[in-house]
């Protein structure tokens, strides 16, 4: 059992159906929830929460029944919504002191993780200022302060690099590896950008109408081709006899830039590289599996992204 | 650490869970409330937003300073048999009737800090990701903000009570009618707090809310006390009450003038029979209901995440 699991769940609006006979689990670690807006991901985020009553279906959070346990299960859950949620005229450091306190730390407690957690999102000289006045990568930062403040076993993270410039998401990215994998907390974060994710997340859930397609670890997902990609150092086309001399023993290789990709299909063929680079005296500088991307795995399967 | 570390460094010891134990949702419901209340009167806030609530909040008891003062003088004079010539010197409710202004501008200004600025900037959808249920969270609001306005009105009466009390009037009188504008305070309280606070989070603007319910308010006293004023010259007892439900001022004076027998604010306000005075206290539950009721709805709404 995963820190959150749902069986059949499904939401049915007035008119839209956000949840289908959804059943998935969420494993301990950083799993990444993937699909289009409106795919019902939002949903899923407020039932987790306690803060919507399914149509039909059961959900299981950190062990508990959020539909009957709403508080219990929320104070043990951080939540970093989409949108804006920062008032303006607030500094972080108090704002996300009063958060912690709302999520029932004692007042000293309270002061002291704002503090360390203020530092761990990398808002340091910054949390005495107003909000209002923080750029999208600070704003975000102090969303995620509060979400992680009151020392949650599962944090829900809904789109957290939306907006932000290339650096930023970078930043925010080592940030939630960081969450999951140094600070032990379990962490579910969206997207509806496939690729984003994959060098961060350890499993992938992918979400469509309301239904799950796909539901994997990342390195299954991004299992390896078999093939394997080559750099030699040497005089200049050194990378084009290699791949001759390989095409000449009935190995399938080809060019990529200035390396060779070559299809290995018996584990000798490894040896022969090596014999072959040898033999001709360069250098072999990168012998290299490679891997699929989400978005060649989500391409070949049919299945949808943005 | 190995042995060879030097003293004095500073080591990075990382990320560290919280293990103590967590509050319950009472004592967090209990720390919003208090936080509301500081909020109120402007305290953990700008030195700016300090300014209104303590204005208001001195204001008030300039007039409750004069009536002690004059109770304090007439006892000295030994002339406190003819007190009641001189002001409605035991007619508590009276204080907040006269001065419904100021109470009016108080329960404008601060109800948007803790209803408006939530919603404005959805900050409400991180208290409701928390275990605060949603009504507890309105709730505690509320009862910050009534708080707030049963304090500043409440403490001015007490003082000017203190000072009959030590003066040689008739202290049965005022100790019942101290206590009877007490509970209608509380009920003033309750009805102006859910009233403006489900005004802030319709309008959700700060500056727009504080507008509207002074102007709600205000408009309807003035409409009121002249429906009052003109029934009261035809005679017609009727059109008085009905004029005197339509604002919370009206609705709580009569409601504890006929409750507990005490005399009206002014002329104008009759002095109902038990079957109005029912009628008031369905008003007034009707008043405080049915803000409630929108209040909460809206806010559910807006925090749809």
């Amino acid at each position: 059992m995963g820190v959150a699991d749902t069986q059949g769940l499904t939401m049915q609006y007035p008119r839209v159906r956000a949840l289908d006979d959804l059943t998935l689990s969420v494993p301990e670690g950083i799993t990444g929830v993937i699909g289009v807006n409106g795919a019902g991901k939002s949903t899923l985020i407020k039932i987790l929460l306690g803060l919507l009553q399914p149509t039909a279906g059961t959900v299981r959070v950190l062990g508990m029944d959020p539909t009957v346990q709403g508080a219990d299960v929320r104070a043990l859950l951080g939540y970093m919504p989409e949108h804006d949620v920062l008032p303006g005229d607030v500094s972080a450091a108090d704002f996300v002191m009063h958060m912690a306190m709302m999520s029932g730390l004692p007042r000293s407690a309270a002061r002291e993780r704002t503090s360390d957690v203020l530092r761990h999102v990398g808002l340091a000289e910054e949390r005495h200022r107003p909000m209002g006045g923080y750029s999208t990568g600070m704003k975000q930062r102090a969303k995620l302060a509060q979400a992680i403040v009151h020392s949650p076993h599962l944090v829900l993270l809904d789109e957290p690099t939306n907006g932000l410039d290339p650096r930023a998401r970078d930043d925010m990215l080592e940030l939630i590896g960081r969450i999951g994998h140094d600070f032990g907390i379990s962490v579910m974060v969206t997207s509806h950008l496939l690729g984003e994710l994959e060098r961060t997340v350890d499993h992938v859930i992918v979400i469509n109408a309301g239904r799950l397609l796909r539901a994997e670890r990342t390195t299954d997902l991004t299992h390896t081709t078999g093939n394997v990609l080559i750099e030699v150092l040497g005089p200049p086309g050194s990378d084009r006899t290699i791949g001759q001399a390989l095409l000449d023993r009935g190995v399938q290789a080809w060019p990529v830039g200035d390396r060779i990709e070559v299809q290995v299909e018996r584990p000798e063929t490894l040896d022969l590289i090596r014999d072959l680079v040898a033999e001709r005296g360069l250098g072999l500088v990168r012998l290299q599996e490679v891997h699929h991307s989400l978005e060649e795995v989500f391409a070949q399967s049919g299945g949808t992204q943005a | 650490m190995s042995d060879t570390t030097p003293r004095g460094v500073i080591h990075d010891i990382g990320y560290r869970p919280f293990t103590g134990k967590r509050q319950t949702t009472a004592a967090v419901a209990w720390s919003l409330y208090l936080l509301s209340l500081r909020h109120c009167f402007g305290l953990g806030r700008s030195g700016k937003s300090k300014v209104m609530p303590w204005l208001v909040t001195a204001l008030l008891l300039v007039p409750a300073l004069v009536l002690a003062g004059l109770l304090l003088q007439l006892n000295k004079m030994s002339l406190s048999d003819q007190a009641d010539l001189f002001a409605p010197l035991a007619n508590y409710f009276g204080f907040p009737y006269w001065t419904q202004l100021l109470i009016t501008i108080f329960a404008a200004a601060q109800a948007p800090v803790l209803f408006a600025r939530d919603l404005r900037y959805r900050t409400v959808v991180l208290y409701f990701a928390r275990p605060l249920s949603r009504t507890a969270y309105i709730v505690m609001r509320l009862a910050a903000l009534a708080t707030a306005l049963f304090a500043v009105v409440a403490v001015p009466l007490t003082i000017w009570y203190a000072a009959a009390m030590s003066a040689d009037v008739d202290h049965g009188e005022h100790t019942g009618h101290y206590l009877a504008a007490i509970v209608g305070v509380a009920i003033l309280a309750v009805l102006l707090s859910t009233f403006s606070a489900m005004v802030s989070a319709v309008t959700t603007r700060s500056g727009l809310a504080v507008t509207a319910v002074i102007v709600a308010l205000m408009l309807t006293s003035g409409i009121v006390t002249s429906v009052q004023g003109a029934a009261y010259d035809a005679g017609n007892q009727t059109l008085s009450f009905i004029g005197a439900l339509f604002n919370p001022f009206t609705v709580a004076a009569e409601l504890i003038s006929g409750a507990f027998d005490q005399p009206t604010p002014s002329e104008s306000v009759l002095h109902p029979g038990s079957g109005w005075t029912i009628g008031f206290a369905v008003a007034a539950f009707c008043w405080a209901a049915g803000s409630t009721y929108v209040l909460l709805h809206r806010t559910r709404k807006a925090a749809s995440i």
